[in-house]
């Protein structure tokens, strides 16, 4: 009976209702699309470095894999597919200059993951090419440092290939430490070469293919057991995007925001409106109860429309997501970058069926306890008792656990999930009370100016909590789809700046010392800067603070210091000094650490590092830490000496080159190595387009979800202004009945509505200024760039949308008949 | 002519009978009424006998079946949408039995609503205040009617109606909602600006001894207008 007697009351009251089962469906529709968002920039973004690796793992060693050897990795990690590469340095010859080149010989089977692109705009997946003739494919600075061009051939050792296409990127890591042009041949072709005989220093790399259950690292370990060797290294998928990290965490964080935000908004409409409904629905109650029922009888009848309404939402909400996710991937291709697929998963409406749930139940509470503590007469006249705080406390208590429960299903880790609870609920208060500020200010304007902005501003200031629910919806809106642009465009510009001499064309490595004072002389010749010249000395870490290091990094690995008393400029001192002054003879040599560094390594200061400098020991202290500009792209080194410590140790120098503009970088990269055999150059200028590309190539699923969650908030806005209208039908009529036509009226409500927008708006697009310029300065390190362009069209979109959103919902709110008209 | 009233019949559909054919329910039967010029005049009945529905079309809020209404020699039938409601802002008044403020506006704000409505003007307030004062409530100028009693509301619904200054006031059991003593009190009032402002007050009501202290006094039995009180 209480079913059946729930459900004809809920379908007697679907008008009344149609708002909740809209924005709670708009709501569940936030999350839904933006987990299938994020699940699916998981996957993406997991391809890419994938794809950077060219491989799910690539195990790497100083000597050839015996065949066993391979057939021991493929066994332990279950791998179904392998590809084999060698890597070495050398000599090559080219017009009539020879240069350090770096060579990798690829076998047909790589790349496992990953396509070669080529300036000529052409894509290759597979090298057969490579395999099948004595050819190469070559970086462009191959060509620029060796005068060639396609067609020409090249010596590598013994054998000679014909350079058949010019690279523009292609998968796979090269050997850290060397920076020398790359190029690909045949892994059949290394024999002819006769350079990896008898001593050479070669890598050797087997790259696999993973099954799907199996992870990266732990099939590294593995490895690492069945090779039993220590010098074997391992390198994952998350090796290849170091660097990135960040951009990626906050790109995922920002999904998981947009999410929660979305459905924050609906659920509190929701709650908000449904509130309205179960207050009137207590007079229905207290019949109930005059009649004998038991107040459980009367809740359940309550219980059982809200969990209908939300079980309904929910399932529709779910249909659409699974059916924009089949339309969306074919409609969507161009919007998403390549390879990009969105995923539905039932685990994530499992996830949400558990939440609406524990919302209903959170949600019934504070009506229930109204019901407890008003006298049934008060019931049956509408009216009820006011709880006390405490009783308030625990109405609301449960509503605010479910929602840190919600956040912690979306966000996956407890920290993370209080962190962004908290920043909403303070984004909501702080929100709520500019509005009451500035509608207040806005009427205090008004106060001595008589006709309609009067009468605006004075509805705006008593305003319901329904009017401001409206205000902060607009707020945050606004803030989520202006907060990625600015990013971006600091991030971009960051490391893309549009005057050409900010940054370096070319990098020089083994500069010789001798050569130092020609190289100076040369560029001046040839007109070009030579910047942040700077000695390199190779070493190792044998102790940190007396002990031998337990770092793998500083076991297996040299360092490379430099020694300077000072910062340059894109250095800033975080902690401790930096002594300008030569070390003295009984002093502990100072070193500064740069602090992403001493983060990945452990190290802090005070701590103490003996280095091993081509045989000599030298012990120094962390005297401080520092932070540097990476995103300069200018050399600079993790670790600095005093001077005065390793000054005569053999070192050789790096050095930026800055051009003029209109100098062309190949010419002088030829001429460099023309002049220097035995200089490294490279182009950094194309470290800088990659950099860029793997930035860009997040941003389309995190705009289009920005995009997404803007939408739901207009659907959500739109909900809210319509049920808050229909409960001011009464003074709509009231105001018809003292003369004002229709047009008038609505003209009154589109202004009210106008004005809390673009207060709204303005507020969320310098909150969003605000949260860049912490993220900005405190995650990315870099320098605030302000999308003007997205700043305008987002609020001007923002009023448009309002305006006609409103003057919509005003035109069929007043169209209805209304029962005030009767006398 | 202020107001003329002719033959005027008001009838609604009614639900279908047991033979399924449709029915029809007259409340106004042709109920004629003219005033020449300002006094005050009660409309005494029974309820459902029809008043409300009359004063509803003299106000111009619903239409008629039949007849015609004009109100200062402009028939009602002929205005519609903006024009009406400008028309009846201009020289019609109401006062509801539920005095219908607006919870969100002070007394004052709701006294000064109709002009504001209708463009606002320098001497709104000014006016607004002024009415105040003449229903006895300047002092709660900046109150909200939730912490006024219901003869306070009444009264500022009153002076809402009386800053526009209408030719016509149409009052719909005024005290309906007020007590014996406070319902008097509020009558007086009504009963004294009206005459001071020589305007027309139409009045209905079901008390006879409210309905006596008017200049004329009409009865409606049955959806027709007859001179003099109910018997």
């Amino acid at each position: 009976m209480i079913l059946r007697w729930a459900l004809r009351e809920l379908l007697k009251s679907r008008r009344d209702l149609a708002g909740v089962f809209f924005i709670l469906i708009v709501g569940f529709l936030g999350p839904l699309l933006s987990s299938s968002l994020e699940t699916s920039v998981d996957a993406y973004l997991q391809l890419r470095s994938k794809h950077l690796l060219s491989a799910d793992l690539a195990v790497g060693q100083a000597r050839e894999f015996k065949p066993e050897e391979v057939t021991d990795i493929q066994e332990a990690t279950g791998a179904f597919k392998k590809a084999q590469s060698t890597e070495f340095v050398t000599m090559a010859k080219g017009r009539d200059v020879s240069t350090l080149i770096e060579v990798q010989a690829v076998d047909e089977n790589f790349p496992i993951y990953g396509i070669f692109k080529f300036k000529d705009g052409s894509e290759v997946r597979g090298t057969q090419e490579l395999s099948q003739n004595d050819v190469a494919w070559v970086f462009p600075e191959v060509l620029a440092q060796l005068g060639l061009r396609v067609g020409d051939e090249l010596a590598i050792g013994q054998l000679k290939v014909k350079i058949v296409r010019v690279l523009k990127d292609a998968p796979g890591i090269s050997r850290g430490g060397v920076f020398a042009p790359r190029l690909f041949i045949g892994h059949n072709r290394l024999e002819k070469t006769r350079l990896t005989e008898f001593g050479s220093q070669a890598q050797y790399r087997v790259y696999l293919q993973l099954p799907a259950f199996e992870t990266p690292e732990g099939a590294g370990v593995r490895v690492k057991e069945v090779l039993d060797s220590t010098d074997v290294t391992i390198r994952t998928p998350t090796d290849a995007t170091v660097g990135f990290e960040r951009f990626f965490q906050f790109f995922n964080l920002y999904l998981v925001s947009v999410s929660m935000i979305v459905f924050t908004l609906s659920w509190v409409s929701s709650f908000y409106i449904l509130q309205i409904y179960l207050q009137e629905r207590l007079k229905n109650s207290a019949v109930l109860l005059t009649f004998g029922s038991t107040k459980s009888k009367a809740l359940a009848v309550s219980a059982l429309q809200i969990f209908a309404v939300i079980l309904f939402s929910l399932l529709t909400a779910s249909i659409i997501v699974s059916a924009v996710v089949k339309i969306g991937q074919r409609e969507l291709t161009e919007l998403l970058p390549p390879g990009f697929e969105l995923v539905f998963t039932w685990g994530d409406f499992t996830k949400l069926l558990f939440i609406s749930m524990a919302s209903a139940v959170a949600f019934l509470v504070p009506s229930a306890m109204k019901m407890n503590v008003s006298p049934l007469g008060d019931l049956l006249n509408e009216s009820t008792t006011g709880l006390t705080h405490k009783r308030t406390l625990a109405a609301y208590a449960p509503l605010a656990l479910v929602f840190i429960g919600l956040a912690i299903t979306l966000v996956n880790s407890v920290e993370n999930a209080l962190i962004l609870t908290a920043a909403l609920t303070v984004t909501i208060a702080v929100s709520y009370a500019l509005a009451r500020i500035l509608f207040k200010f806005i009427y205090a304007l008004t106060l001595n100016r008589p006709g309609l902005m009067r009468l605006v501003a004075t509805q705006l200031a008593r305003s319901r909590f329904g009017t401001n629910l409206c205000f902060i919806t607009i707020l945050i809106g606004t803030l989520v789809l202006n907060a990625v642009p600015h990013l971006m465009k600091s991030a971009v510009d960051e490391i893309q700046p549009l005057q050409g001499k900010e940054v370096p064309a070319l990098f020089l490595f083994n500069i010789a010392e001798s050569a130092k004072t020609d190289l100076e002389a040369f560029a001046s010749q040839q007109k070009f800067e030579l910047r942040y010249l700077a000695p390199i000395v190779q070493a190792r870490i044998t102790k940190v603070n007396d002990r031998a290091p337990e770092n793998e990094m500083f076991q297996k690995y040299p360092v490379r210091l430099t020694y300077r008393g000072s910062l340059i400029k894109n250095e800033k001192l975080l902690k401790g000094t930096m002594p300008s002054q030569p070390v003295e003879a009984d002093q502990r040599v100072a070193v500064s650490i740069e602090d992403g560094f001493a983060d990945r390594t452990g190290l802090k200061l005070g701590d103490t590092l003996t280095f091993d400098v081509q045989g000599v020991p030298v012990d120094a202290r962390i005297t401080s830490l520092r932070q540097v500009k990476w995103t300069d792209f200018n050399p600079n080194f993790f670790m600095v000496l005093q001077p005065g410590a390793i000054d005569e140790a053999p070192k050789s120098y790096l050095a930026s080159v800055y051009l003029e503009g209109g100098q062309d970088k190949a010419s002088v990269q030829y001429e460099l190595v023309k002049r220097f055999p035995d200089l490294s150059v490279l182009d950094i200028g194309r470290t800088i387009e990659k950099v860029v590309e793997i930035v860009q190539s997040v941003i389309g699923p995190v705009k289009l979800a920005a995009r997404m969650a803007v939408l739901m908030s207009f659907l959500i806005l739109m909900g809210v202004i319509s049920h808050n209208l229909s409960l001011r039908r009464r003074e709509l009529d009231i105001q018809k009945l003292l003369g004002a036509d229709l047009a008038l009226i609505r003209r009154l409500i589109v202004s009210e509505y106008l004005l809390l927008a673009l207060g709204a708006a303005i507020l969320g697009s310098a909150f969003a200024i605000a949260i860049t310029a912490l993220v900005t300065s405190q995650i990315f390190q870099i320098g605030l760039r302000i999308d003007v362009a997205a700043l305008l069209v987002s609020v001007a979109g923002t009023l448009l949308l309002t305006s006609g959103l409103t003057y919509l919902v005003a035109t069929r709110v007043l169209r209805q008949g209304s029962a005030a008209t009767k006398l | 002519m202020i107001l003329e009233a002719r033959d005027v019949k008001k009838s609604f559909a009614g639900t279908p009978d047991s033979n399924g054919a449709e029915t029809k329910l007259e409340i106004l039967r042709g109920v004629s009424l003219a005033i020449e010029k300002p006094m005050t005049v009660s409309i005494m009945g029974r309820s459902g006998c029809g008043k409300s529905t009359f004063i509803s079309l003299l106000a111009g809020l619903d239409k008629t079946t039949s007849g015609t209404i004009e109100i200062l020699g402009q028939c009602l039938d002929a205005l519609t949408g903006s024009a009406l409601n400008q028309f009846r802002a201009k020289h019609i008044g109401i006062i509801f039995q539920q005095f219908h403020l607006l919870d969100h506006l002070t007394a004052l704000e709701n006294v000064r609503l109709p002009i504001d409505l209708n463009g606002g003007s320098p001497e709104g307030d000014a006016r607004a205040r002024e009415m105040l004062a003449r229903v006895g409530l300047a002092h709660r100028a900046n109150h909200f009617p939730e912490t006024m009693s219901r003869g306070e509301q009444q009264r500022i619904a009153i002076a809402r109606v009386l800053v526009m200054k209408p030719e016509i006031v149409l009052a719909d059991e005024p005290t309906g909602s007020l007590d014996f003593k406070t319902g008097n009190e509020v009558v007086e009032l009504l009963f004294s600006l009206v005459r001071d402002e020589k305007m027309v007050l139409v009045m209905a009501t079901h008390d006879p001894q409210l309905a006596v202290r008017c200049d004329r006094q009409f009865t409606m039995t049955h959806g027709v207008l007859n001179p003099g009180l109910l018997k």
